[in-house]
This record gives structure tokens, sequence and C-alpha cells, in this order.
């Protein structure tokens, strides 16, 4: 069900402040190791009957299908409400709640990080350090490390104890060099890596390219076809609907991960045709283009 | 009709003279530049501010300014139907009101 946008309502601070306050209550309940189903259900009620959620039909979707039984409506939520109270505007009250759920969350991170079992969990904590402000960094670098969906024991084992000690950053960041150079081989050929590489790809994406992307594409293509990285927020395909459709039908589109910014994503693309960056001018976008191989 | 979230970066042309107008926007975060033009800047706004809907007050369907986000942050958009049906809604004297407080604004340009 949506609604007309009444952006009278929305204009109102105290009415965003209000849903902020709702907002950073559910994350509270959220971001636990074991989630409170009661709390849980309170919480997403009262977000349910708030007059501004009705005006962001995205936004209310994930909140409507959140379920206590099932981590990926939790971990999508968790998203939408980052979202939304980097969007909010504030005022000391919510100011004032979210120094307390930040507080919530802090002591909730140590059990969640032993607590790592799998790729949600580790999906978990990206939305964990998302939510706080000092944290942004870990959050990017985690992000990148379970986009390559890497199941392997060791893995998940480092990447608990670098969350556990004072370098996280450093060690991730080692650590997602490790699993990029690990994942190249079950993806594409050192050929093909270091055709995108000659261009300017950072091995980081070029190694995220898979076998079936390139199917059909010679090396020729590879060399000389129009090679862009687009960033994007998700909000482009609520605003754009057709965004994703286009790009399919222009484009091959080579690998995609999260961006550096926060609910981005970067998306490697070989145009079809000599089309240039134009297609993406309607778009709100950020497009670079890499030089052909020589 | 629903609202949406996008983030804006600096450089990002929100909207561009000449353009059709299907979306509306409220500033959150960040700051947004008006040029005309000759790329001269006419006005800049700051958060929680309604910006992209003035010419549809004067019953033109395109932007007469080019928007460009200066400093990152977020904008909310929603369809500018919305916008045109409380228009619609207005009586002759207050539609007059508006139209003539959007063309101190437009003359601006």
């Amino acid at each position: 069900m949506s609604s007309d946008f009444d952006f009278g309502e929305f204009l109102d601070e105290s009415n965003q402040s209000e849903l902020m306050i709702l907002c950073l209550d559910l994350f509270g309940v959220l971001s636990k190791f074991q989630v409170d189903l009661n709390k849980l259900e309170t919480a997403k009620v009262e977000i349910l009957n708030n007059q501004i959620t009705k005006n962001f039909e995205g936004f209310r979707s994930a909140i409507s299908n959140l379920s206590g039984g099932d981590k990926s409506s939790q971990i999508n939520s968790m998203k939408h409400i980052n979202l939304m109270v980097d969007t909010l505007v504030g005022d000391s009250k919510s100011t004032e709640k979210f120094t307390k759920i930040g507080t919530v969350v802090n002591e909730s991170i140590d059990e969640l990080i032993k607590g790592i079992d799998s790729q949600s969990d580790l999906s978990k904590l990206v939305q964990v350090y998302n939510f706080l402000p000092n944290k942004k960094e870990i959050a990017i670098l985690l992000g990148r490390i379970t986009d390559y969906e890497r199941q392997e024991n060791e893995i998940i084992e480092n990447v608990k104890a670098a969350l556990l000690r004072d370098d996280t950053e450093v060690l991730l960041s080692k650590i997602l060099g490790d699993v990029a150079e690990k994942s190249a081989s079950g993806f594409i050929s050192a050929n093909i890596t270091d055709i995108l590489q000659k261009r300017g790809v950072d091995f980081h994406i070029a190694a995220l390219v898979t076998k079936e992307s390139l199917e059909n594409l010679s090396d020729e293509q590879l060399k000389t076809s129009v090679l862009l990285m687009v960033n994007f927020s998700e909000d482009i395909f609520t605003s754009n609907p057709e965004f994703l459709e286009n790009i399919q039908s222009d484009t091959h589109v080579l690998t995609s991960t999260s961006g550096l910014d926060k609910d981005t994503f970067d998306m490697l693309l070989l145009l079809k045709n000599e089309r240039r960056g134009d297609m993406f001018d309607k778009y709100p976008v950020k497009v670079k283009e890499y030089r052909v191989f020589k | 009709m629903s609202g949406s979230i996008e983030p804006i970066v600096p450089g990002q042309v929100i909207f561009d003279i000449g353009q059709q107008i299907d979306k509306c926007f409220i500033l959150q975060k960040g700051s947004v530049h008006f040029f005309n033009s000759k790329e001269e800047k006419i006005s800049g706004i700051a958060p929680n501010t309604m910006f992209g809907f003035t010419e549809l007050v004067k019953g033109k369907t395109t932007h007469s300014t080019k928007a460009v986000c200066i400093t990152p942050g977020t904008v909310v958009s929603f369809s500018s139907d919305v916008i045109k049906t409380k228009l619609s809604a207005y009586g002759e004297d207050n539609k007059l009101l508006l139209e003539s407080l959007a063309d101190q604004l437009l003359n601006k340009i």
C-alpha cells in the first residue's frame, strides 16, 4: 500500500525526530545477539503506525516484512533504518536517544563478534558498524569481505580475530586483499584480471569478475570497448526503477560490489556499443571511464 | 507516489534547465546551489527546504534553473504530481498569491 507523499507532515522536524526515535529503538532491539521477539514486534508496530513511515514505501515494506525468525529481514531492516536515521532531521530528544542506543549497540558488539558463524552474522555486523559514527571504515571493509561470500571457516575466524583487535582496519584490509586473491582463481583467469588492471581497474574489483559475466565476450572487446565504473545509491532502484533494466540491455555487467560511500554500489560495466556515458546522464550516478588497453 | 531517499554528492546535477519537472525535492542534509543559463549562481538552500517546484506554480512544466549539489548530503524526492494535485485544490485567490510569489523568485533568474 503506498500513499501520496505528505511533504507538509514531513517538513515538520518534530515528526522527523519522532520517527528517528522509533527507528533507533528498533535498531537497539535488532542489534542484540539474541533478539527479543516481543520488543521487536512492539517497535515494528510503532514504526508502521507512524505517519511519516507511510511516505516511504521501500522503508515501510522492509519493516513490514521484518520477522523475528528471519535474519535476512532483520539485516534488511537495519540497512533501511541506517539510511533513515542518516536522513531524518533530529532534535535534542533524538540526539539523546542516539547516544543511548549507541551505548546499547556498542555493548552488543563483542557478543555479536564471538557469535559469528555465517555470512549473515557478518552482514548484521556490517549494519551495526554502519550505525556507529566512528566505525564506518570497518563497515566498508567488512562489507567488501562479505561480498565475496567465502564460507571457509579460516576466513571467518580471521575476521573474528581482527574485529576483536585494536588494529581492526589494518587487519581487515589484509584479509580483504587475501580473499580477493584467493577468489580470483575461482573467478576469472589471471590474463583477464591483467587486462582489466591494465585498463586501470583496481585488483579488488577485477578479481570479483565472474566467468559467467564474460561469456560471449572476446579479449578484444575487453581491451577496447568502453569500460565504466558506475557508483550509485541503492535508492536508485526505487527512484528510477528502469535503471537496472537499461543497464542490462546496453551493457555487460562484469561485477558489482558495495561502494566506498554508505549504501552505495559500484558496478563495472562494458558497453555493448560505442554509446558513451551519456546513457547515465539522467541518473543520479557517478561514472568513471577506464582507459583503453594498449 | 511515495518518497525516496537519495544521497547527493558534490557536483551532481540534481536537475537542469529545460528538464521536465517530474520530481520535487526536500534537502535533508548538505547544500544545493541554483544557477541560471549563464552559469551564474542565483541562490542556495540549507537543509529542510523544499525545492524544484516553483515553476509548477506558474503552470510551467520544465525547470528554469540548474540545481547542483555543493556539499554532500541527502535529498528526499517525491513525484511532482503531489504538488500538482495540491495546487489544483487551491482557490483562485490563493493561486494568484502563489503565482506572484513564484514570479518574484523566477524574476531573480
